[in-house]
């Protein structure tokens, strides 16, 4: 498992503005921020560059204010977060619903048979499912955003999560077998 | 796999790091090297205000304000601007007259179920609302008077008509990361009194007043895309524009309706059409609500008498409304309203909710509430502040806030007050620093918060964030069966990073509270410890220590000026609970230095906040130093019922009593005590003169006077081990120890000191404080260790899950699926 990125949850932001000390933080970091924006715009190397540019700049200006967090790493993802929903605002309602993690669909990151299996059932799921799947859980965001996002109720998006949730541990126990 | 593994399989997957191309790497590494070297931009506590920037080129408009409060430098622009502003006041006084709109006195006929607000009921209760203040993040000037904002999903838009004289500019603040960022330049020249209203996809901008003419009359902006699109011309004049067309708008789910001047904009056809204007006096800053059927317009001055609003000529007290689906205005029945300058009111979804005042001692009736569907008003408590104009108003969906305002030119109000509509009571808000005050300010309820922006020319946006009366409670996992015995419960706090709050845990109910996003006393939180009487206490640097009962409710507050002998709230003060009763340590670490040792301040303090038990100040001078760590912040801790503090700059442990004695246990460092024993950090004979904060040392567990010790060497070789990475460099291996209730002491790596070192997956060993014997609780993953009220081993993760591990059975992992969002930290349990 790669751990690249771990450390930084142990660290806060303090003394995180020493270039020396946020260079070391940029190397381990940027590879997840990019990681993750790259999977959620489907692979769009481009789109996920600006938004992991957008994200690490933000981020600098937040600390040059003062901004003192404990958890550099989540911090910064959650600003990643916030600006792929921007991202998907921009695009409208035409959101990415897929999440290559089949073999080689991410040049430079080899993926396990676990996490194969599970994109492949992940995939098989109807858009809806995915699309609300991906937002609550891979976005992380709170089920009343992710409601709006989808124009549904907070209650009837529960509710689809919770088939959806269902529906891929279907979908993963029919790759078995 | 169930589909909880599957979704974390699914979520791990998705922030799996990728390489980026290696020229994008380094490539934005510039950009960062660039920002981080730059300026960093002014920091502004509250209470220092930054240098007004007297020189700043252009007109400022918002001196129209009579004050005097603006440097004689930039007399010629204000008095440029008050020709300005008569220019365009003789242009309104010019304007062709409206034809009177045909008046009908029958009110609708749909009337809800009662709705009666129990105006009779308690009135004027002034019990506290628990909150912190905090400053916002902004990217626009701080002194536009009545910026406008328009709520976006949990975020504000916020824009500046005026800006000082050049063009509208806004920007989008983010309230859950303190982020504001500036939209597409608008283009549009600046201007007062424009009319604007949020559709639901588009602010849209209309008319207003500069002067010289505004040139184009509107334009609507698209969050989503970051683009303006300008706005076809109303029908009727056409030249310059100015003032044309201003006052309030409403957006009817359909049309922009701008009553004053008869006029609805529907932004999908991009057509406008007439209707009936408003009838009476134009006005200058009137009460306007949407209800749903009709425009509700109350108040404000008479537009044609020059400034009405800051000399007080010309106030209304009448309203009307307007039905677009009869195109028809009735008057509003009479109301116990006095005169007010810029009232503030609410629509609540049953009635409107008007404060109306002139800041006059003799003021009246300041609050009420009119009801459309009887067509009649109700007097309601009065606010328990001070007489004012010009305060904000915003609805939270459950409550009318009121903030700010000013009695006279030379006196803000950084005060404010929350009315519950059921009760018919207020509830004072904590005020803000004095340099806070201002009036002319706008305000709204965002995300959970109170946002106020404007009207000051110093300091930029506040926010206040309440405590957990409105707690989100996050969804839980119940679908697994938790197999620990149902009835001992015990209660587990988490904290989060910056502004995310404090997760509560309670296992025996199986429910898992999240307050934060607005449900937080602080604004951040920056540590949390769980009390023996089952409450806890949070601080926030800079604020106040708040104390809550389990369900979040603040039960007491200590500010700077309760924590008497403490020099404010310090960034290093902390919490201890005390394991005896309702009491809690609070300790500030002093710092040792060669020269000039900085005391530790300890005071122990009831939860109810009363008076301190104990408050003394501890001289590192008075105690044994060693001779290394000279210059460090020492890691200070108190715990039991009498105490341990680890002295400023002498590594020695100390031990307290309340009535102020104070023994010295022995070298080291205090890690943890239980009822009877303490356990500290030394060094071993043979590594004299090590840092007593790597930790690596020996333990040495004894009874207070240092007697019956038991003593563990370090680096526990064998028990600490690094998962995944190369091994641990021994030497810079801090502990985390937990504060037992018990005879044992969990221990935890919780960071790396050498920032240097490849990252670590801790784990945890568990260290009996009777017999010194060490336990390994294998396989958690990264965490920290806190405990539980009965002295069963708890270990809470940091990432997205929480984990559990009973007393006696190490390997018994208890998993709560979606508990603890990422960034939350364990702290302690009780």
């Amino acid at each position: 498992m790669d751990e690249r990125g771990r450390h930084a949850d142990a660290l806060s932001t303090d003394g995180l503005l020493d270039p020396d000390r946020f260079r070391r933080f940029y190397d381990d970091v940027l590879p997840v921020v990019y990681g993750f924006l790259l999977r959620r715009t489907g692979g769009r190397e481009d789109v996920a560059m600006d938004l992991a540019q957008e994200t690490f700049v933000a981020g600098v200006r937040a600390l040059r204010t003062g901004v003192r967090v404990d958890d550099p790493r989540a911090w910064l993802m959650t600003i990643a977060r916030r600006r792929l929903v921007d991202f998907y605002r921009r695009q409208g309602v035409r959101r990415t619903v897929s999440l290559p993690l089949d073999p080689g669909a991410i040049p430079g990151w080899e993926n396990t048979e676990v996490e194969a299996r599970v994109g492949a059932a992940f995939e098989s799921l109807p858009e809806h499912y995915r699309e609300v799947l991906l937002l609550r859980y891979v976005d992380d965001l709170p089920l009343d955003v992710v409601a709006s996002l989808i124009q549904k109720s907070p209650a009837a998006t529960e509710s689809m999560l919770a088939r959806a949730r269902a529906a891929l541990s279907a979908a993963y126990g029919d790759g078995d077998g | 796999m169930d589909d909880t593994r599957l979704i974390r399989t699914l979520v791990a997957a998705a922030e799996a790091p990728v390489d980026p191309p290696s020229d994008f790497h380094e490539s934005l590494w510039e950009t960062l090297q660039s920002e981080l070297t730059a300026d960093a931009r002014a920091s502004i506590g509250f209470g220092e205000a930054p240098p007004v920037d007297d020189s700043r080129p252009g007109l400022v408009p918002q001196s129209r304000h009579p004050r005097s409060r603006r440097p004689g430098g930039v007399w010629v622009a204000v008095a440029m601007f008050s020709l300005i502003v008569a220019v365009g006041l003789a242009v309104w006084a010019i304007r062709p007259q409206e034809p009177a709109g045909e008046i009908t006195d029958s009110p609708p006929s749909t009337v809800p179920a009662d709705d009666d607000t129990d105006a009779d009921a308690d009135t004027g209760g002034e019990a506290s609302v628990s909150g912190v203040w905090s400053q916002a993040e902004t990217t626009l000037g701080r002194d536009e008077f009545s910026p406008r904002l328009f709520v976006i999903d949990d975020r504000v838009l916020v824009i500046h008509e005026q800006n000082q004289g050049t063009t509208v500019v806004g920007e989008i603040y983010d309230p859950a990361v303190n982020e504001a960022r500036p939209i597409a330049d608008s283009g549009l020249a600046w201007r007062a009194h424009a009319a604007m209203v949020w559709t639901g996809t588009e602010l849209l901008i209309v008319g207003g007043s500069n002067g010289p003419g505004i040139d184009q009359i509107g334009a609507a902006y698209d969050p989503a895309s970051d683009m303006w699109r300008l706005l076809p011309d109303p029908p009727g004049e056409v030249d310059g524009w100015d003032g044309s067309i201003t006052g309030a708008a409403v957006w009817t789910g359909t049309e922009m309706l701008i009553p004053a001047r008869g006029l609805a904009f529907d932004p999908v056809t991009d057509q406008w059409r007439t209707v009936t204007p408003q009838p009476g006096p134009e006005r200058n800053a009137p009460v306007t609500a949407w209800t749903g059927t009709e425009v509700l317009v109350w108040g404000g001055c008479d537009a044609a008498i020059p400034q009405c609003d800051d000399f007080e000529r010309g106030l209304l007290t009448d309203g009307y409304a307007y039905t677009p689906a009869t195109d028809a205005w009735r008057p509003l029945a009479p109301g116990p309203l006095a005169t007010g300058v810029h009232p503030a009111g609410e629509w609540t979804g049953t009635g409107l909710l008007v404060f109306a005042g002139t800041g006059h001692p003799d003021d009246g009736v300041t609050f009420a509430r009119y009801d459309p569907y009887r067509d009649r008003w109700q007097e309601l408590a009065e606010p328990p502040l001070a007489p004012r104009r010009y305060a904000a108003s915003t609805w939270t969906g459950r409550s009318f806030v009121l903030w700010g305002g000013s009695a006279d030119p030379e006196r803000e109000f950084s005060d404010g007050a929350v009315y519950d509509i059921d009760s018919n009571t207020w509830e004072s808000l904590p005020p803000a620093p004095n340099s806070a005050a201002r009036d002319r300010h706008a305000m709204t309820w965002v995300a959970g918060r109170l946002y106020i922006t404007g009207g000051h020319r110093t300091l930029g946006p506040l926010v206040f964030t309440p405590d957990g009366g409105q707690a989100d409670v996050l969804e839980t996992s119940t679908t697994e069966p938790i197999p620990l015995d149902q009835a001992i419960p015990f209660r587990v706090l988490a904290v989060g990073a910056s502004g995310a709050g404090i997760a509560v845990i309670d296992l025996s109910e199986r429910i898992t509270t999240i307050y934060g996003a607005g449900a937080l006393p602080v604004h951040r939180t920056d540590g949390a410890v769980a009390a023996p009487n089952g409450a806890w206490i949070t601080w926030n640097e800079g604020t106040a220590f708040f104390f809550a009962d389990g369900l979040g409710r603040v039960t007491a507050e200590l500010g700077p000026d309760r924590v008497r002998s403490l020099p404010g709230i310090a960034p290093s003060l902390r919490a201890v609970p005390d394991p005896a009763g309702d009491r809690v340590w609070l300790v500030q670490p002093g710092r040792g230095f060669a020269d000039h040792d900085e005391p530790t301040l300890v005071q122990l303090v009831p939860v109810d906040g009363g008076p301190p038990i104990l408050d003394i100040a501890i001289d590192p001078n008075a105690f044994p130093r060693a001779a290394t760590a000279t210059g460090l912040v020492l890691n200070t801790h108190a715990w039991s019922d009498t105490g341990y503090v680890t002295a400023p700059g002498t590594e020695s442990v100390l031990h307290l009593r309340d009535d102020g004695t104070i023994d010295t246990v022995g070298p080291g460092v205090a890690i943890a005590a239980g009822s009877t024993r303490i356990a500290r950090l030394v060094c071993p004979p043979d590594r004299a003169g090590c840092d007593p904060f790597a930790h690596t040392n020996r333990l040495v567990i004894t009874d207070p006077d240092g007697s019956n010790p038991v003593e563990v060497d370090g680096p526990f070789e064998g028990v600490w081990r690094s998962v995944g990475g190369p091994a641990i460099p021994s030497d810079s291996m801090p502990l985390q120890a937990a504060s037992p209730a018990g005879v044992e002491m969990l221990v935890s790596i919780s960071r790396t000191v050498d920032v240097n070192a490849m990252p670590i997956d801790p784990t945890l060993v568990a260290v009996s404080l009777d017999d010194g014997i060490v336990r390994t609780i294998a396989d958690v993953g990264p965490a920290l260790a806190t405990w539980s009220a009965d002295s069963r081993w708890i270990v809470v993760t940091s990432g997205r899950d929480l984990v559990l591990i009973a007393a006696g059975d190490p390997d018994h992992i208890i998993e709560l699926k979606e508990v603890i969002p990422e960034g939350f930290w364990p702290l302690a349990a009780g």
